[in-house]
């Protein structure tokens, strides 16, 4: 989910950095050189992941999967997330780096609060069910909580000028979200069974 | 005699650099055919046009009686044809043993229970069934080869690709491998450039060198 | 391979932000068209002295202007009284044009940048070190797990796994990123290894120093002041028009 450069005004812009920038501020701290490849890897695995494409008709959609970097990374979302959208601003032209700040912001920030709310129930041994239901409740916290901030920030810019825009970017989101809950709550699942210490780093 | 694969002056190039360039062989049923070669031959090369799974720029290939040019006529035959890739860990997917296995009958539509009993039954011929619950990652590299060959068994193939069997293991999972190799009656294309898989493996073997195959 | 010389990556990276503040800062039509119209012609020049890039470039292009397509049905056109929307309008030109005079300045200053040199010509101009490590090790992870993916996706091709809409290609998409967290965490646990077996130290960020600001070529600085240069002028342009 990238807002393109150019389309947020300059005090969206603005106030979108500065609060990216708090939430990096926290995340850094968590970011060490021992922690470093560990969060390279992940930034690599999120970026990669934007270039699986589930089928849905006639066209695909990418996924995101910000809810399940949350509940992996917690506040170490912030800077891996901020390097992968930097990254591909710089080679696909998705965002761009005056908008990274406002990409960040509505890609992290959802993801963080997933994993401050959710991460804590996966500390432990886990049940099947149990596992479903954190992954779809964090891919739902990722998904509405990007489309909440990605709609301020153009009601924001455009105000009413964008009332039919930010309509129809809210209501495309639904198949997304959907997708998003189902895959996260099964990628959730099997992390749980195969690899439970997964949950448990940027701790 | 209909042949089980045939390739035809298939060339092959991989990024700008031609691999194959008039690669011809036929696998019949029954036989166990190695393929020899150097190091950068092309073995994985040919195994992988074989299965349609690199694009050939010229030349013919039949799978199973069929002539294949994309992947439309590739795809349908896969479950029938199973290839075995040199590096396990390019192959195995599933989070445990058992959902690893499962991955090729549910592809081929096969519903939750046929896929679980057919899977038990391949780990059983491989003698992994009670690693089922096992998380992949915490295999050792003998028993991910076993689950991968596992994986293919459990799909009920009719000819086996494969690339380098043998290659990094210890000689009692190299002979384990082998006897089940046997054991299968599976008609199978082998490259290797391990002896002792050609000498107890293969009815007949042939040579990949500079792109071409010489008996 | 283009022989075109590449100045300093904090210079590229500056001007590429200066642009797309100057862009975003702007509201006079006139000066976005400035913009845009140059931003065009430079294209025109480089890709004549770098066929290579044309592709590329391309692409970026199409691709955001996809999007604006959506942005004029939805904003240009009052739908209700089925009537033209002159602020709606006004709102899409102006996006318009910031959205691509963006993509065209970061596709043509950028061309070519790893992220890698992102990562330095970032810290170079205020990122810190943390982050531009992070970036530059990201850049050399993508490729090597892009990779593996790739292989990944060939051998569930090999066991007749065709993606398809429909709730197992939701499972399998689910697998696919459950394996690469996976592997990624076990590569993470050997590349660390091998860091601190290399004495890697635990405070101190690896970080190549970049050339001296000094030390740069008269020619790396021309680019920045062109920069600057055509974004003034630009800018000023409604000044001009109203003095008229």
């Amino acid at each position: 989910m990238h807002i393109a450069e150019g389309v947020l005004d300059t005090p969206t812009l603005l106030a979108a950095a500065g609060c990216t920038a708090f939430g990096l501020t926290i995340g850094l701290r968590r970011l060490t050189p021992r922690t470093l490849p560990t969060a390279a890897l992940f930034a690599a695995v999120f970026f990669l992941v934007g270039t699986i494409h589930i089928p849905i008709g006639v066209g695909s959609v990418h996924l995101i999967l910000n809810g399940l970097i949350g509940l992996l990374l917690g506040w170490l979302a912030f800077p891996v997330i901020f390097v992968a959208l930097a990254l591909q601003a710089l080679l696909f032209s998705f965002g761009g780096f005056t908008s990274l700040g406002a990409n960040t912001l509505l890609t992290a920030l959802p993801a963080v609060i997933a994993g401050l709310s959710l991460r804590p129930l996966l500390q432990g041994p886990s049940s099947r069910p149990k596992l479903l239901i954190v992954g779809a409740a964090a891919a739902t916290i990722g998904i509405l909580g990007a489309t909440l901030l990605a709609a301020m920030m153009l009601w924001s810019t455009g105000g009413t000028a964008l009332s039919s825009l930010i309509s129809l970017f809210v209501a495309a989101q639904a198949p997304i979200w959907l997708i998003e809950a189902i895959v996260t709550a099964l990628t959730v699942g099997m992390l749980g069974r195969a690899r439970p210490t997964a949950f448990t780093l940027g701790t | 005699m209909t042949a089980l694969l045939r390739m035809q002056e298939v060339a092959v190039t991989r990024s700008t650099r031609p691999v194959l360039h008039s690669a011809t062989l036929a696998l019949h049923r029954g036989e166990r055919l190695a393929v020899r070669g150097g190091i950068g031959a092309g073995k994985s090369t040919l195994l992988l046009a074989a299965l349609g799974l690199l694009e050939h720029q010229s030349g013919s290939i039949e799978l199973l009686g069929q002539r294949c040019r994309g992947e439309d006529d590739f795809a349908p035959l896969r479950g029938k044809v199973g290839l075995l890739f040199q590096d396990p860990d390019d192959q195995l997917i599933g989070p445990t043993v058992l959902e690893d296995v499962e991955f090729g009958p549910l592809n081929l539509g096969w519903d939750a229970h046929r896929a679980h009993h057919a899977a038990d039954d391949a780990l059983d011929e491989v003698g992994l069934l009670h690693l089922s619950e096992r998380p992949v990652h915490e295999l050792s590299g003998g028993e991910k080869r076993l689950v991968a060959l596992a994986g293919l068994l459990a799909m009920k193939p009719t000819v086996l690709l494969l690339d380098e069997p043998t290659v990094s293991l210890d000689s009692d999972t190299t002979e384990r491998i082998l006897e089940i190799l046997l054991a299968s009656k599976l008609s199978m294309l082998v490259a290797t450039h391990d002896p002792l898989c050609i000498d107890r493996l293969a009815t007949r073997s042939v040579l990949l060198e500079h792109g071409a195959i010489t008996d | 391979m283009s022989h075109v010389h590449r100045p300093d990556g904090r210079l590229r990276l500056a001007a590429t932000l200066l642009v797309s503040v100057a862009a975003a800062l702007t509201q006079a039509l006139s000066s976005l068209y400035a913009m845009l119209l140059i931003a065009l012609l430079a294209m025109v020049i480089v890709v004549t002295a770098d066929k290579t890039l044309l592709n590329n470039i391309g692409r970026r292009v199409l691709r955001v202007n996809a999007f604006l397509v959506i942005v004029w049905i939805t904003t240009s056109v009052n739908w209700r009284y089925m009537a033209i929307d002159e602020a709606g309008t006004l709102l899409a030109t102006q996006m318009s044009m910031r959205v691509n005079i963006v993509t065209l300045a970061a596709s043509l200053l950028l061309a070519r940048m790893s992220g890698v040199e992102l990562g330095r010509a970032a810290v170079g101009l205020g990122l810190p070190n943390a982050l531009g490590a992070l970036l530059a090790q990201v850049a050399r992870q993508v490729s090597l797990l892009s990779e593996t993916k790739t292989r990944l996706e060939r051998a569930m091709r090999a066991r007749a796994y065709r993606s398809a809409l429909g709730f197992r290609s939701l499972q399998v998409s689910a697998q696919m990123v459950a394996w690469l967290i996976i592997h990624a965490l076990a590569r993470s646990e050997r590349i660390s290894l091998g860091l601190r077996s290399r004495g890697m130290s635990s405070t101190r960020w690896p970080t190549r120093e970049s050339t001296a600001w000094r030390a740069l070529p008269k020619a790396d600085w021309s680019t920045l002041g062109a920069v600057i240069v055509i974004i003034g002028f630009c800018l000023l342009l409604p000044t001009l028009e109203i003095q008229k």
